[in-house]
Parts: structure tokens; C-alpha cells; sequence
């Protein structure tokens, strides 16, 4: 059903644009969005298409237009995916700051903030 | 639990860095060499530092060995590779590596993103290449110094609140 790719769908700034306002205000049409996006309709019906496609937005019919609203599952595997990712990235270079500087201690109570 | 606005304002990428008490040269050595990633990324690492060059990646922290091809060189100052998993070669994922010299060190910042495939990008009306980290607003928001340095949550809500530990900038 939802064989897009989410994180692609993510990728352009007018389509996050589309579902922010999807977020903020709720259900809209492509109509209304266009509006206040002030792009064309078509070019706002093709995002939404594609939005839905990965699974992160859902449109439908209310008599006789088609309504989209944000899908929160469609954030999880996104969620999921930078939450691993950062905390690989955050091991890997705790250890690359301690292979640069094996006199120093690498505890992390020697943290303090700078005022 | 619904999305926040915030959530969907940047692209879905992981952005962390970490200040290492290092010159840039040395930091260099660190992420191209086989003796200075051998301690990080495991004995056997190697990257041809070329464009096209071959990665290789024993990798333990991420569990997996990881296989890649460079993408880019700035000598010195930036690498990017696309990487995989070896035994899962269709889920690969673009990494951009950028030290910037700070006071008393060297700034290691870390982009991962996964690429966006044509199909997606061919609908796009205005598709676009998300901007090289050293570009991307939020860096003029200059994160505190100390042990502990952190990206400005609000504007990096996709991040989850970043927070590398600076392990090596102990004050003096």
C-alpha cells in the first residue's frame, strides 16, 4: 500500500512545508493548501499523492473532495531510523574522541557547562 | 502521539558532532586511515580516500560490517561515502564526515541521510540535494563550549536532541 519511500517524500522543503501545515492546522485539500502555499493546485495535488504514497499523509473523500491529514504511523520508521542511527554515531565518535586522547579521562562527570 | 510541526520542518537526517582535542590533521588521519580508524571503527578498516574509492568497515558499534564507496574528498576537511551493510547491500545510506578547527581542537560533525530515490525526486517540483551540513542554518547559532557541546534543540527537532560528549575537551 505505502511502497514510497518516506524519507525521500521528507527530503523536499515544499512537501514538508504541505505536511507541517497538515500537522498544524489538520485535514485540508490540495485547494486550500495551494492558497496558502501559493503554488498551483496540480503541483500541491501531485505532493499530496506522494505524501500519501509513504505512508506519511492519507487523504479521504468528503463528498465531493478529497481531504488529506498527516498519518503518525508513517513517522515511526523515520523516527525509529534516527534514533538508531544517531546513538551508532554518538558510540563511534565517543570512541574516536578517546582514541585522540588516551591521557585524558573520558568521564562523563567531567562535563560541565561553560558560563 | 501525533507529529509536532517541528518534527517534519527539516530533512530526516542525523546531524551529531563531536570537539575532539586534536589538530585537523590529526582528526584527518582519524577518519582516512587504517590505524586511525581501527580503534573506532575496527581492525581491518579501510577507505580508499578517492572519489569512487572503496570502504570498508568492520564497524562494531553499529553490529554490522559496513561496505561503501567514496563519494567526495575536500582533502583535510570533508569525506563523503555511501555506505551498506555487507550482507545488505540495497539499504545503503549517504555519510558526510566535516572538521572544522575550533579553538583548541577540531570539530568532527556527521550528516547521515538516506539517498532519495529518482522516482521520489523525479515528482518533486523543485527537487532538491539537502544543503552540506557547514551551510545549513542552524550552524550560526554557535553551540556552547565545554565538555559538552548540543545543537539547538528547537531547530533540530528531527535530531532528537542531540548530544555528543565532548570527551577529550576536559577545561584546563
Amino acid at each position: 500500500m505505502h511502497e514510497g519511500d518516506p524519507f525521500g517524500a521528507l527530503a523536499d522543503p515544499t512537501r514538508r512545508h504541505i505536511l507541517e501545515l497538515l500537522v498544524r492546522d489538520g485535514p485540508s485539500t490540495a485547494t486550500v493548501l495551494a492558497g496558502q502555499l501559493d503554488i498551483s493546485r496540480q503541483a500541491v495535488a501531485k505532493h499530496l499523492q506522494l505524501l500519501a504514497g509513504a505512508g506519511v499523509a492519507e487523504s479521504a473523500r468528503v463528498g465531493r473532495e478529497t481531504r488529506f491529514e498527516a498519518r503518525t504511523e508513517g513517522f515511526d520508521d523515520i523516527r525509529r531510523w534516527l534514533a538508531r542511527v544517531e546513538s551508532d554515531w554518538q558510540g563511534r565518535l565517543d570512541l574516536l574522541a578517546r582514541s585522540l586522547s588516551p591521557t585524558e579521562p573520558t568521564d562523563r562527570s567531567a562535563d560541565r557547562p561553560d558560563t | 502521539m501525533n507529529p509536532s510541526p517541528e518534527d517534519v520542518s527539516l530533512p530526516p537526517e542525523v546531524d551529531v558532532f563531536v570537539d575532539l582535542d586534536a589538530e585537523p590533521e590529526a582528526a584527518w588521519s582519524a577518519i582516512t586511515t587504517a590505524e586511525g580508524l581501527a580503534p573506532w571503527m575496527g581492525t581491518g578498516s579501510s577507505i580508499d580516500v578517492r572519489p569512487g574509492g572503496l570502504v570498508a568497515l568492520p564497524d562494531p558499534v553499529g553490529g554490522a560490517t559496513r561496505r561503501g564507496k567514496v563519494d567526495r574528498i575536500d582533502d583535510g576537511r570533508r569525506l563523503d561515502f555511501t555506505w551498506w551493510p555487507a550482507l545488505r547491500p540495497a539499504d545503503r545510506t549517504e555519510v558526510s564526515i566535516t572538521l572544522e578547527p575550533i579553538t583548541g581542537g577540531t570539530r568532527v560533525r556527521v550528516v547521515e541521510r538516506r539517498p532519495v530515490l529518482a522516482r521520489t525526486a523525479a515528482t518533486a517540483t523543485a527537487p532538491t540535494v539537502a544543503a552540506p551540513s557547514g551551510t545549513r542554518p542552524g550552524n550560526a547559532a554557535a553551540p556552547p563550549r565545554g565538555g559538552t557541546a548540543r545543537l539547538p534543540i528547537g531547530l533540530w527537532s528531527w535530531r532528537l536532541a542531540v548530544l555528543t560528549v565532548a570527551t577529550c575537551l576536559s577545561p584546563v
